[in-house]
């Protein structure tokens, strides 16, 4: 039996270990693709790799750009995990993100919070999150109710708020002194705190660790998060224990709407300052990317943030110095993402099939 | 505004406008008929969309461009078959992810070859192709007989993957791997095999509806030609009960509003633009919630299939 | 007699999935006309062994042979080829389709023939009348009965040509009339020249059907013998491993006063996952200390009858009250809250989820879970699973192990320890001994008994007409939705009850 303890044990361990080295490979693995389509611009890998990978690190300005984009990934992510781990498959960050900037700029550009400094960053937060919440709660009602996948709804819903905020932009919010399609800017006693200067890192990444947190918490130590997650794995489970799936489905997707909509929020008060078309162009997928590369783990979805906005920091010090499009970043995402899924079969091979009663 | 040119004008456009949707719709509908769901149509439709671009100018002819753009959109979809089938990984995480790779290296190779500002190349509009009698049909004539061949083949191919479904062994197969794919391993059917199959045609199909939105709409490639054409198709899938006949009807609603939101702009109705870009969306949203209740699709959409499971 | 030459046989076939062995170096000769049984528990190695001969597993040592030769069977499509066909305990059937478009889907036809259902119906019919086999070749197979689909599995293989069919478990789903044509239609076959195998673990049945018997126990061949020569005893040796008796549950009488009411159902009517109601006005109670044991076939009412009573199911109608007070149906709170217990057949699926720790499922339909400051408190929750798993003796690595991975024996244990330490009022034991081995079978009895002697109101749904006799107070026949009869085990006899099953009425 000491024996069986010793194995079960070095499993564990065996399996974290194993599936961490997993992603590094698969990392690798895209950075190999990757150089292929850097050589077609004519550009050395080991060059552009160093200003993607290396330079990031090596200023204090990039550094804190690193921090700026992560804070709203980090916030998104916990969302996306929220509803991952309730069996929600949520690809709507996007049209959350703009949504809860959109109810932010709504509020705090409207005359009686103009003024309010503090308190103002707090409504309009209170209100990105709502307008996050609602656009999110949009779909998972959809899939209570109507049974529609919540992958069509969401989608959906993503073009739709990016018309209207292009619509709004245009027209209605437009600032009334400028000629460029944004919105007015919201005050300067409402920008969040810069963390040091020379970078665009806010204290907004405070409120991101928060949401880990928060999301840790509730996840492993409240019933809700009990209940999400068994819904999340056995709907016939739930059943049986008396949780309504149905409920928790338009629960997840409340909350990750509103987790996206409090990024939207935090982007304004921290980054944009303003609304404006395309301000939030990728962070939803990206993401997605992130919760899933965290494996739905409040650390994993912190590293994996950190990774992802290193790698986008990088990509822009990259396209300035040698001329290699950003977008291969999507390139690298979307192939890291995608030998992740491989490896993880490869360790389902391994796993001890159940024993079945009924006939073996 | 509403005469007679303004209505034939409109549903003539309307008909176009519905091939770059219905194309991926009759792709999915066989596809999620056999249990699995690709996702990742947006992406393949880029792909087509490129590819098809590529090859015209290398080679200066549509024909080709537009078959090698849907067979670019077969052997990329193979990628999702790849995880989604063969790795039994969650096949919307699958698709969504080839999704954004595909987009990416789209606009990352229309760079390299094209330069960020330089010039953007055209290329030759399929023409038209006039069907003798049948065009000089009052009215309906030049509104359904005076397209091209690709439009021509995606209604056809229609009606011939909806008769291959439901007439013959093959669609049956096909079916049954929706419904219950260990049955069908019990009768000798290669599940894993048929699965990638239709996944491949649902990217080819993809792939011929991006070549169509660049020779046939816009006349040369951009980023996000596809502009979610490619989600749409899921809609009507499911909308038209992953039917490929009845897809023609889905898509069309689309391609209908499409058409006529550009009109609208045109004539300066006065209604700004981005919500009228919106109302397919808004259409498909609202499709899903009084259509989409009780649908009875296949059983297993989606679901992971082991073949030494149980 | 000249020797007859075995038409298929297995030489040291071994599988295993993952660290379990499920067949270790089996051999096994199949004669040509002849009814082959292959005996076994419960997790014996059999349904493994005959997806090997099928095709839908490959084994990973050892041959096969036909009439001599080596063959290779590496799917169905090559089982077929040699003339091989099962009918798998679940019916590979496509329940959307006609018998005639599952036929069709198995056939030989090339793709890209045209569906004729006239054709293949005609052809059916026929084989059906050689075979006396009668079968509804136009309806959706969902809609027909489950020895009717038996029947249209069996049809299948034969408009195929197989020589050889292997039968899995044929009567763990039929009415012992039913039973008795499948016997008959046995019968026929053999005399055509088929050779049957006959996959069972019901000793009377196969003695009663097979000319040859193979006992396998524990992924191992333990017997091979004549049917003619074959002792009773010695099989039960082989196939439990030991010799061993099975416990007389003595039952103690429960004084009538403590024998209040504390579940009772009134005319309640519930309908299935397809809408069709199974459920037909049903009423009767179940009282503290008592065992109240359901009889009745698959698929009529029982299933939902566990549902509606401990709440994961609403009604369409009708009332049920609990302790005297009348229940709302919608959800299942009011149930957990009311301790009404639940065991439920399925016990990866629903009983637990499979994916979580055993202390993590310890709070599965738990009422109010140990909290401190509102979290959920795990130490607690821990130290309770902890001891369960010791009191219970469930055999697990620990308290941190995939429920999944645990033995269906050891689960159900878990799933029954984490249940009554509820202090339930009433709890429903849907199916507990299914898929377990003797030992483990033995044990759960045990307990249902012990929980029946602790005050607590059962309802207990079986199938195996043994446990119910042995354990029940009272039984109660459910038929297409309706109760048919009450009565006491004392008063009847099995095949009593299973005529009442059937729906025939006691005058």
């Amino acid at each position: 039996m000491i024996k069986g303890i010793k194995s079960k044990i070095n499993e564990e361990l065996f399996t974290k270990l194993f599936k961490f080295s997993m992603i590094i490979l698969a990392v690798i693995a895209a950075l190999l693709i990757g150089s292929v389509f850097i050589l077609a611009m004519g550009v050395s890998p080991l060059e552009a790799y160093k200003q993607m990978l290396v330079q990031p690190f090596l200023s204090t300005q990039s550094i804190g750009e690193i921090i700026a984009k992560a804070t709203p990934l980090i916030i998104v992510g916990v969302g996306v995990a929220f509803a991952a781990n309730g069996a929600c498959n949520n690809l709507g960050g996007e049209g959350q993100l703009y949504m809860g900037a959109l109810g932010t700029i709504i509020i705090t550009t409207s005359d009686w919070v103009k003024n309010l400094g503090i308190v103002g960053i707090i409504l309009g937060m209170l209100a990105g999150t709502l307008f996050g919440a609602i656009w999110g709660g949009i779909a998972g009602y959809f899939k209570a109710y109507f049974k529609s996948s919540e992958l069509i709804t969401t989608l959906m819903l993503n073009y739709i708020a990016v018309y209207i905020i292009g619509w709004l932009v245009h027209g209605p919010l437009m600032d009334s002194g400028g000629i460029n399609p944004q919105s007015e800017k919201i005050a300067s006693n409402m920008h969040l705190a810069k963390l040091f200067t020379g970078s665009r890192a806010h204290i907004g990444i405070f409120i991101a660790l928060a949401c880990i947190l928060f999301y840790w918490i509730v996840l492993k130590k409240t019933r809700f998060g009990y209940n999400l997650r068994v819904v999340g794995i056995s709907t016939k489970a739930a059943m049986y224990s008396g949780i309504s799936t149905s409920s928790y489905y338009f629960k997840g997707m409340v909350i990750a709407g509103a987790f996206a909509g409090l990024a939207g929020s935090i982007e304004v008060f921290g980054v944009q300052f303003k609304l404006i078309e395309n301000m939030v162009s990728g962070i939803g997928i990206t993401g997605m990317v992130v919760a899933l590369l965290g494996l739905l783990h409040p650390m994993g979805i912190l590293v994996a943030a950190i990774l992802m906005s290193s790698l986008t920091t990088g990509a822009e010090i990259m396209q300035v110095a040698s001329g290699v499009p950003t977008t291969l970043v999507s390139i690298l995402q979307g192939l890291i993402v995608l030998f992740v899924l491989c490896s993880f079969s490869i360790k389902r091979k391994k796993k001890v099939k159940v024993i079945h009663e009924g006939g073996v | 505004m509403l005469n007679m040119t303004f209505i034939t004008a409109l549903l003539t456009a309307s008909i176009r406008m519905t091939v770059p949707i219905l194309y991926p719709a009759i792709g999915e509908a066989v596809a999620e008929r056999s249990g699995v769901m690709n996702i990742g149509l947006e992406g393949q439709m880029l792909i087509g969309a490129f590819v098809t671009l590529i090859t015209y100018n290398s080679t200066g002819n549509i024909a080709i461009g537009i078959i090698l753009g849907g067979l670019a959109g077969a052997i990329s979809s193979c990628i999702v078959a790849f995880v989604g089938v063969s790795r039994n990984q969650p096949q919307a995480v699958v698709g969504f992810m080839f999704n954004l790779f595909a987009a990416g290296v789209t606009s990352y190779l229309y760079r390299v070859l094209y330069g960020a500002s330089g010039v953007s190349p055209t290329v030759e509009m399929i023409n038209p192709i006039k069907i003798p009698l049948l065009s000089s049909i009052p009215i309906v004539g030049p509104i359904l007989f005076e397209q091209d061949m690709l439009t021509y083949l995606a209604f056809i191919l229609a009606f011939a993957v909806g008769f291959v479904m439901y007439k013959t062994k093959f669609g049956l197969q096909i079916r049954s791997l929706g419904e219950n794919p260990r049955a069908a391993q019990s009768c000798g059917i290669n599940v894993i095999r048929i699965r990638w199959g239709t996944i491949a045609f649902s990217g080819f199909m993809a792939g011929l509806g991006g070549a169509f939105l660049t020779v046939g709409i816009v006349g040369r490639f951009m980023e996000n030609i596809s502009a979610g054409r490619g989600f749409l198709a899921l809609a009507v899938c499911i909308l038209c009960h992953w039917n490929p006949v009845y897809s023609i009807i889905g898509a069309f609603g689309f391609g209908f509003v499409n058409a006529f939101q550009l009109r609208l702009q045109a004539l300066g109705v006065g209604i700004p633009y981005q919500l009228l870009l919106m109302l397919p969306y808004v259409a498909a949203l609202l499709g899903l919630a009084f259509l989409g209740r009780n649908m009875k699709g296949p059983k297993t959409v989606g679901a992971v299939y082991e073949k030494e499971g149980r | 007699m000249p020797e007859l030459k075995p038409m298929l046989e297995l030489k040291g076939i071994c599988k295993s999935f993952g660290n379990f062995k499920a067949n270790d170096q089996i051999d096994l000769k199949i004669y040509p006309g002849e009814v082959h049984a292959v005996l076994g528990e419960n997790g014996a190695g059999k349904s493994t062994l005959m997806n090997i001969i099928y095709g839908m597993y490959q084994q990973d040592e050892g041959s096969i042979e036909k009439d001599g030769k080596t063959i290779y069977i590496k799917s169905p499509r090559d089982a077929m080829k040699y003339g091989i066909g099962m009918v798998h305990q679940h019916y590979m059937l496509v329940n959307v389709y006609s018998a005639a478009e599952n036929v069709f889907l198995m056939g030989n036809d090339p793709w890209w023939k045209l569906k004729n259902n006239n054709e293949i119906e005609s052809t059916l019919d026929e084989l059906g009348k050689k075979y006396g086999l009668e079968v509804d070749v136009h309806s959706p197979i969902g809609k027909l009965s489950i020895g009717m689909q038996q029947r249209i599995e069996i049809l299948k293989l034969l408009y195929i040509g197989a020589d050889l069919l292997i039968l899995d478990e044929p009567t763990a789903v039929l009415l012992p009339q039913e039973c008795n044509m499948l016997f008959d239609t046995i019968e026929v076959l053999v005399k055509h020249g088929k050779s049957i195998i006959f996959i069972s673990h019901k000793l009377d049945e196969v003695m009663h059907i097979s000319q040859r018997i193979t006992v396998l126990s524990k992924g191992k061949v333990e017997g091979e013998m004549m049917t003619k020569n074959a002792d009773k005893s010695k099989i039960i040796k082989m196939m439990v491993g030991s010799d061993m008796e099975a416990p007389i549950l003595e039952k103690k009488q429960f004084p009538d006063e403590k024998k209040e009411e504390v579940v009772r159902l009134k005319d309640v009517k519930a309908k299935d996952e397809r809408g069709v109601s199974t459920l037909n006005g049903v009423s009767f109670s179940i009282n503290k200390g008592e065992i109240v044991g359901i009889a009745s076939m698959e698929g009529n009412g029982q299933a939902e009858l566990a549902e509606v009573i401990t709440g994961v199911r609403k009604v369409e109608s009708g009332k049920i009250y609990i302790r005297g007070t009348e229940i709302s149906t919608i959800t299942a709170k009011d149930f957990i809250d009311n301790d009404i217990a639940y065991v439920p057949s399925d016990r990866n699926e629903v009983g637990t989820v499979k994916d979580f720790p055993i202390y993590e499922n310890w709070i599965l339909r738990s009422k109010e879970p140990p909290k401190k400051h509102k979290l959920l408190d795990y130490l607690k929750i821990k130290d309770q699973a902890k001891k369960a798993i010791d009191d219970y003796d469930v055999r697990t690595t620990g308290i941190n192990a995939r429920t999944g991975n645990l033995s269906g024996g050891n689960l159900q244990k878990l799933i029954l320890a984490r249940e009554l330490n509820k202090t339930p009022q009433a709890i429903v034991c849907s199916y507990p001994t299914r898929g377990l081995d003797i030992k483990a079978s033995w044990f759960i009895r045990a307990k249902v008994m012990e929980m029946r002697d602790m005050g607590i109101g059962v309802l207990l749904i079986s199938g195996d007409m043994e446990e119910l006799f042995a354990l029940a107070d009272r039984l109660i026949v459910l038929y297409r939705g309706e109760v048919v009869a009450e009565v006491l085990p004392q008063d009847v006899t099995v095949y009593d009850v299973g005529r009442m099953m059937m729906g025939v009425r006691e005058s």
